[in-house]
């Protein structure tokens, strides 16, 4: 194993010296400049657009070989799953992407010399999408057992296929514009912003009522779970590519106590700033005061917890924290459907005295939250960060716990 | 008051909660020679599979030993000396105690077979045993386990997991006689063939043959010679009662108690897998060594150390297991305990997998349930014994009872219904 690694290390390091010759020295850049056209446009002529594209590619996926064969020898070292050395270098190279994605035009590039209308979100959209629904299927394949697990994953895979990914190409292509329908504020903020009210009135519509009467209504009913682990993008690369890495999730009660103020802190942030941006467009320039920290806000919000929180961390961490990591500490539709959760339906519930107190439960409950302790008391619960993904129901050896919305044995009762 | 615990297993500990809950200033120290915490001596299995780490087997934070206030100690007791109140240790020396609780667990049964000394012959009940195996886990590459219960059950399928040749032995004529009927044990011993396991039935142990004092080959009763590098045996386990030999302390099977889990000794006191409990009137008494009668026994003994006129009663019986990811579960008292009752049995499909149920019933009123391949939800269960329901009555309402994953409906067969 120690002579793999060591080999996939090397592999890793000629794939940085490669990358960071991309990024720094902008050798893409050049041979678009030498052909003495815009790469971008359209106007490019056909010839000599073939051979940008040929040498570009060329060199963006000779960069690759070595990153993929050395991953590929990494990804049988159980240390990637225990937080050993291989863990935090894929960490790391995971950082290095996001970084590469966020501050360079690395991707942009690769991705407009073949489609022009498109940009590198695009190219994320689809390596998500492909990551999504690799692990999905992986994670079937290990699960298949579990028909609430499969029926969830399948759910999870078909959202990001079509939702996040090929309807926003298609709209983008034959409208010119597109709509993430499977995200709604408050995970995705924008939705409440005014550009959105200037888009199709469906979408408007959709928006609004999305976030304001579906989620509360669905979460009221299903828990949580009917948006985190059965809809969400984030929720489901945790669940799919991200899924050996869930049991990395801390169970101390330090980290309970530091969740609960984060996650409604951020929460508290979020509508803070969709009030003012709100505000603010409608006070158009009236009150400057408003306007600026509306602006502020906005950007504090964008960059902290958009990019930083949700889009680098939330995935980066997972070989070190596991895998809900942006979900469980940062979300704000994880903390509003949280609250709901508290005062609906969903549970879950113990099946009398029959824990044995082995911990598989906790130990794979990527929330981290401790069920073992509950179900050794035999004790139903409602926990708000709970996303219902139904693992530790699943991994249980004595069928103590099941995930439920319906009538409880009492209201049965009435 | 110095409240003394040997043995820090599920028992023990429960009842060292019970203490503290009712009295903080108590000093309670819990003594143990196997770990250094109290760890979920069910969860071995997944320890040897790598799904657990020995830290995820122990279900309380660290820190929670400081918060009680408990003093956990490392040591081995030696011996008891009751007229004085102290507990001799190996390490510590002398400790003395008020009130002694022994939870000193069970020891798995060796019945000195030729060559049981061998290494790579082990038994799977301790950490020590769990570590053991570990230790030789790249060497083990053909293994013979032996006794038909739920370790055995549990080492065959953790050998077939971690890709091993199997073979189990059982002496029975089909796995679990003791809780499964011919029907359900030919079910189980289908899967484990269908895992890639080999069962022999009706066969023991004769002798084991090693070279270099390893192990290399176990010759049944019968004359069969099987090859392997690990032989796991789990033919029952007794009632720990070493340090009760050369004290006063009654023994039987187990630590004699009363039904306040008092031994015969004053302020000594015995609970879990180690305790035999003697009701008044009976002449044998009972050895429960599940899980939650281990916790119920603790509680209850912690209450009587308290000095609460407690006594401890076990209710309807229940249990549930998983055999290659097999549901089983049993509530009440089933033929094969109690031979006066009457059995209905039924079987169906679902998902593609077998499920059984048998019910044991008399004079038309329902007494127990076994129920293999799904999910049940003991509690109702146990409530329709309660009731004295009648066995066509809990058919009918059967599906109120199933405990499956959302999605994984049982269907109900057309004779049960």
């Amino acid at each position: 194993m120690k002579a793999r690694r060591l080999i996939a290390f090397a592999l890793i390091g000629l794939f940085l010296i490669f990358w960071a010759y991309l990024v720094f020295a902008n050798p893409l850049d050049k041979i678009v400049d030498q052909e003495k056209s815009n790469a971008w446009s359209t106007t490019l002529k056909a010839d000599s657009a073939a051979q940008v594209r040929l040498k570009y590619t060329a060199v963006f996926f000779a960069a690759l070989i070595p990153l993929i064969v050395g991953i590929a020898i990494l990804a049988r070292d159980p240390g990637l799953y225990n937080r050993g050395v291989a863990a935090y270098v894929v960490a790391a190279l995971l950082l290095i992407f996001y970084l590469s994605l966020y501050y360079t035009r690395i991707f942009d590039v690769v991705v407009k010399l073949y489609w022009p209308g498109g940009d590198r979100w695009f190219f994320y959209g689809g390596l998500y999408t492909v990551a999504v629904v690799w692990g999905g299927l992986t994670f079937v394949g290990r699960n298949r057992r579990s028909r609430y697990q499969t029926v969830r994953t399948i759910s999870v895979m078909t959202v990001q296929v079509l939702l996040a990914f090929s309807v926003p190409i298609l709209m983008r292509i034959f409208l010119n514009w597109e709509y993430y329908f499977s995200y709604l504020w408050p995970l995705k903020i924008d939705y409440f912003y005014p550009y959105v009210f200037k888009m199709h009135p469906a979408v408007v519509i959709y928006s609004f009522l999305g976030s304001l009467v579906m989620v509360p209504l669905l979460g009221f009913f299903f828990g949580k779970r009917w948006y985190c682990s059965w809809v969400c993008g984030c929720g489901g690369l945790a669940n799919t590519f991200g899924d050996p890495w869930r049991h990395l999730s801390s169970k101390t009660r330090w980290t309970w106590k530091f969740e609960t103020v984060s996650i409604h802190s951020i929460l508290i942030f979020a509508l803070f700033t969709t009030s003012f941006v709100f505000i603010g467009s409608q006070l158009g320039g009236s009150h400057p005061a408003i306007s600026k920290t509306a602006n502020g806000a906005r950007w504090a919000y964008g960059l902290f917890v958009a990019t930083i929180l949700s889009g680098m961390a939330g995935v980066f961490l997972y070989p070190i924290l596991g895998t809900r990591f942006w979900c469980r500490f940062f979300c704000p539709m994880a903390a509003l459907l949280g609250l709901i959760q508290k005062f609906g339906r969903y549970r879950i519930t113990i099946n009398g005295k029959l824990c044995m107190a082995c911990g598989n439960c906790s130990k794979y409950c990527e929330m981290g939250i401790d069920v073992r302790a509950y179900a050794m008391r035999g004790e139903h619960f409602r926990r708000a960060s709970c996303v219902g993904c139904g693992i530790c129901a699943h991994v249980c050896p004595r069928g103590v716990l099941r995930l439920e919305n319906g009538k409880t044995s009492e209201e049965k009762l009435l | 008051m110095h409240y003394a615990i040997v043995g820090n297993g599920v028992a023990g500990i429960n009842a060292a909660f019970k203490i503290r809950a009712r009295d903080t200033s108590a000093e309670i120290s819990i003594i143990s020679d196997e770990t250094d915490f109290h760890y979920s001596r069910t969860a071995l299995m997944w320890g040897y599979t790598g799904q657990l780490s020995p830290r995820d087997m122990e279900p309380y934070e660290r820190r929670i030993w400081k918060e009680m206030n408990f003093r956990l100690v490392r040591d081995f007791v030696e011996r008891i000396e009751p007229e004085a109140k102290v507990l001799r240790l190996r390490k510590a020396g002398r400790l003395p105690y008020d009130k002694l609780l022994l939870a000193t667990g069970a020891k798995a049964n060796m019945f000195g077979w030729p060559g049981q000394e061998l290494s790579g012959v082990g038994n799977f009940t301790s950490m020590q045993h769990l570590e053991a195996l570990l230790a030789q886990k790249e060497r083990i590459k053909k293994a013979v386990i032996v006794g038909g219960g739920l370790i055995g059950i549990e080492l065959v399928e953790i050998m077939l997991e971690t890709g091993v040749d199997t073979t189990y032995i059982l002496r029975e004529p089909w796995y679990w006689q003791k809780m499964l009927d011919r029907r359900e044990g030919g079910i189980v011993e289908r899967l484990i063939k269908e895992h890639g396991g080999r069962v022999i039935l009706e066969n023991e142990i004769g002798n084991i043959e090693g070279r270099d004092g390893r192990v290399s080959e176990l010759v049944t009763k019968k004359g069969q010679r099987l090859a392997c590098d690990f032989v796991g045996i789990a033919v029952g386990v007794h009632p720990n009662t070493d340090l009760c030999t050369g004290t006063k302390i009654a023994t039987g099977k187990g630590i004699l108690t009363n039904p306040s889990m008092r031994t015969s000794v004053p302020d000594i006191y015995a609970a879990g897998d180690c305790a035999e409990i003697r009701y008044p009137g009976q002449d044998t008494g009972v050895i429960e060594q599940l899980w939650y009668t281990g916790i119920d026994q603790g509680k209850t003994a912690g209450r009587a150390m308290l000095g609460d006129d407690v006594s401890y009663r076990r209710g309807i019986p229940y249990n549930a297991a998983q055999f290659l990811f097999y549901d089983f579960v049993t509530v009440g008292q089933m033929r094969q305990l109690s031979p006066e009752l009457t059995e209905s049995f039924e079987q169906g499909k679902w998902n593609g997998k077998d499920w059984t149920c048998r019910i044991s019933h008399v004079r038309n009123e329902v007494r127990g349930f076994a129920m293999l391949g799904a999910r049940w939800d003991c509690t109702v269960l146990m409530g329709w014994i309660r009731e004295r329901r009648a066995p066509d009555w809990c058919v009918s309402r059967l599906s109120d009872a199933v405990f499956n994953e959302e999605f994984t409906a049982l269907e109900l067969g057309g004779a049960l219904r």
